[in-house]
């Protein structure tokens, strides 16, 4: 499956009930008007939309409402700074915790941000391609240097085998060339894959299986910089993330002050748990030891009586 | 004095009746493709086609294997032998895996030196190769085994020199008395006859690594006899044309040897039940359900095949015909009823 970063934002701002979207009805240069935001409500005072974050999804202009801002007879919202009017029917995207993306108000975390750390957190399998030379047991992968930095990045036979031999006759299904033993090596820091069995002949094509950190391949090929328009597309799916963008967002909100921030903390801990837990999440790094009272815990009991007995004789 | 080996007299059943002097013997061939089915998968196959668009002298595409459903293990890990063609004799292993049915390919672990031409004709052998392979022993090595067991008469053909001893050193596995069963000549009778055993006395001496045949009376200069003789029967071989005294074993599919092949295929199924339940169990790759299922497989065989292999052995070996009876009775058949001699 495949997402936009439009569709990825919005999926984490609406998992974080931040994001709504609505048609602009009307605008200014330093204004949008939005019908569903109309309320007749004495309670809705101008101060109820301070501070939103206004976002254009059609022109990508974004903008934010001004104090006092909100007009709750016309749902205008007037905004600083000021922006190319939108037209009828744009979509409007309000948030609040995080703007869409930091092109105005730079200092703010926003949700292109939120997105590829997301998508740096989650990988998909990738087939590299590669062209056999006879006789060759040594493929520089130097290309794919950039992400390809961790010996398990090579699929496991558990996750459908680390290479595919080209088909027997054409049209027939790439055969499983894991028995040829394929390693990857780091030679100053450059990978290298090795094939204890080389190819007999020069030019078949055979591709190597490897995890890829989502974040490295945009529409469709491999790109460095990430996602940067509403257009740029990513492998993975609405679930999986869903579940490490809300991780990233609570993360980041918990890093403010106050009761609030310690709230987030608390949520980012139980979503980290919960991506951690996903087939696709990128564990980059070794899992931390088990602490001395898990290890004594892991003990069969009568491992343990015998330790015991051991240190009262002692 | 120099002699030569002459063609091995082959028990009946050998080679077909009449397969005696002169006689073809028995190939390698014949041997391991009479064996191989006893002991498991053994099929001939053509080669239809080379693969176009993989390592070719690494895939053998075989028509007759075409199956939809077959398992990509099924002939996986057995043993492809060239039968025919440049690359006669050569043997490849099938990748575990490297069943491809629905196309009727088989994927090598290790490539042929070239693609297989079509029409070449390859055995598939499993468990047991044709020939070694890695640490498997081969259908001929256990063939090999079995002819070191069991023996085969032969003639030494002699030329009298008019001495009473005759060196034996040329044929090394006479190391006593008991590998001979006697001198055959025409003394008395017509040289043209047939040579007949003869009743003098004679002996096989051995003083250190000199063995040497003992006379009773001489031969004169150019007069022929023969010692009658028991040979290992890995030993006396024929290149297809000559038999001869070899150490050098059964070293290609057309060697022959004169072990009529019913004794050899049941001695070596002894000896490779025996080693297949021992590498069976040891085999870590298995399951262990899978370990115990095929080791039991040849358990239940192993016995059958021993008994058999120990009637040969007790009971088809060629014997020495019994000594005279006056010398025999007067040693240790004194007061036995009747001596059929």
């Amino acid at each position: 499956m495949v997402l936009n970063l439009g569709q990825c934002y919005q999926i984490v701002g609406h998992a974080l009930n931040d994001l709504q979207q609505f048609s602009a009805a009307a605008g200014t240069p330093n204004s949008v008007s939005i019908s569903e935001l109309a309320n007749s409500d004495p309670d809705a005072g101008p101060h109820l939309h301070d501070g939103t974050w206004v976002y254009n999804y059609h022109t990508t202009y974004q903008s934010r409402v001004q104090p006092g801002g909100y007009g709750a007879s016309t749902g205008q919202l007037s905004i600083v700074p000021v922006w190319t009017p939108p037209t009828s029917g744009d979509p409007i995207i309000l948030t609040h915790y995080f703007p869409v993306r930091g092109q105005v108000l730079v200092t703010d975390t926003d949700y292109y941000w939120i997105c590829n750390e997301a998508a740096r957190w989650l990988w998909f399998e990738h087939e590299l391609m590669l062209a056999s030379i006879a006789g060759q047991r040594s493929y520089s992968l130097a290309t794919y240097g950039r992400w390809l930095t961790q010996r398990d990045q090579l699929l496991s036979d558990a996750q459908g085998g680390p290479l595919l031999d080209p088909p027997v006759v054409p049209g027939y299904p790439p055969r499983d060339g894991a028995w040829r033993r394929p390693r990857l090596d780091f030679i100053g820091g450059s990978p290298t894959l090795w094939l204890s069995t080389p190819y007999d002949l020069s030019g078949l094509a055979f591709s190597v299986r490897v995890r890829c950190p989502v974040v490295e391949f945009i529409n469709g090929a491999d790109r460095d910089g990430g996602l940067v328009t509403d257009a740029d597309i990513i492998q993975t799916t609405h679930a999986e993330f869903e579940t490490v963008g809300l991780w990233i967002a609570y993360r980041t909100l918990s890093m403010g002050v106050g009761p609030e921030a310690a709230a987030f903390g608390a949520m980012a801990k139980d979503q980290e748990a919960r991506a951690r837990r996903l087939v696709h999440f990128f564990a980059r790094e070794a899992p931390a030891p088990a602490v001395p009272s898990q290890v004594a815990a892991a003990q069969p009991a009568a491992a343990i009586s015998a330790l015991q007995q051991l240190q009262a004789a002692s | 004095m120099a002699g030569v080996l002459v063609v091995p007299a082959i028990p009946s059943g050998a080679a077909g009746g009449g397969a005696g002097s002169g006689g073809a013997g028995i190939s390698r061939a014949d041997y391991w493709q009479d064996l191989a089915p006893q002991l498991g998968r053994y099929q001939r196959f053509t080669v239809s086609s080379q693969s176009p668009s993989s390592e070719r002298s690494r895939v053998v595409i075989l028509d007759e294997l075409v199956d939809a459903e077959r398992a990509p293990d099924d002939f996986g890990s057995g043993y492809l032998y060239v039968m025919d063609g440049d690359q006669r004799g050569v043997q490849r292993r099938v990748l575990s895996q490297g069943d491809e049915a629905p196309i009727g390919a088989l994927v090598l672990s290790r490539s042929f030196v070239a693609a297989l031409a079509p029409g070449t004709t390859v055995a598939y052998t499993d468990p047991c190769p044709v020939v070694d392979y890695g640490g498997m022993k081969g259908l001929v090595t256990f063939c090999v085994e079995a002819l070191k067991r069991l023996r085969v008469d032969v003639r030494i053909a002699m030329m009298g020199d008019g001495t009473r001893r005759v060196s034996l050193n040329a044929w090394p596995w006479i190391t006593s008395i008991d590998w001979t069963d006697g001198v055959y000549d025409t003394r008395g009778i017509t040289a043209s006859n047939p040579l007949r055993r003869s009743s003098r006395e004679y002996d096989v001496t051995v003083n250190g690594a000199d063995v040497t045949l003992e006379l009773s009376l001489t031969y004169g200069p150019d007069v022929e006899y023969e010692l009658k003789a028991f040979a290992p029967a890995d030993q006396v071989l024929s290149d297809g044309a000559t038999w001869g005294y070899s150490v050098g074993g059964l070293v290609s599919d057309t060697t022959r040897a004169a072990a009529p092949v019913r004794h050899v295929t049941t001695l070596a199924m002894d000896k490779a039940l025996e080693w297949l339940i021992d590498r069976t169990l040891d085999d870590d790759s298995l399951t262990e359900a899978k370990r115990a299922r095929v080791a039991q497989r040849y358990s239940r065989q192993l016995p059958t095949w021993q008994a058999a292999a120990q009637y040969v052995l007790l009971h088809n070996q060629p014997q020495r015909v019994a000594e005279l009876p006056r010398q025999i009775v007067s040693t240790r058949q004194r007061g036995a009823r009747s001596w059929p001699y």
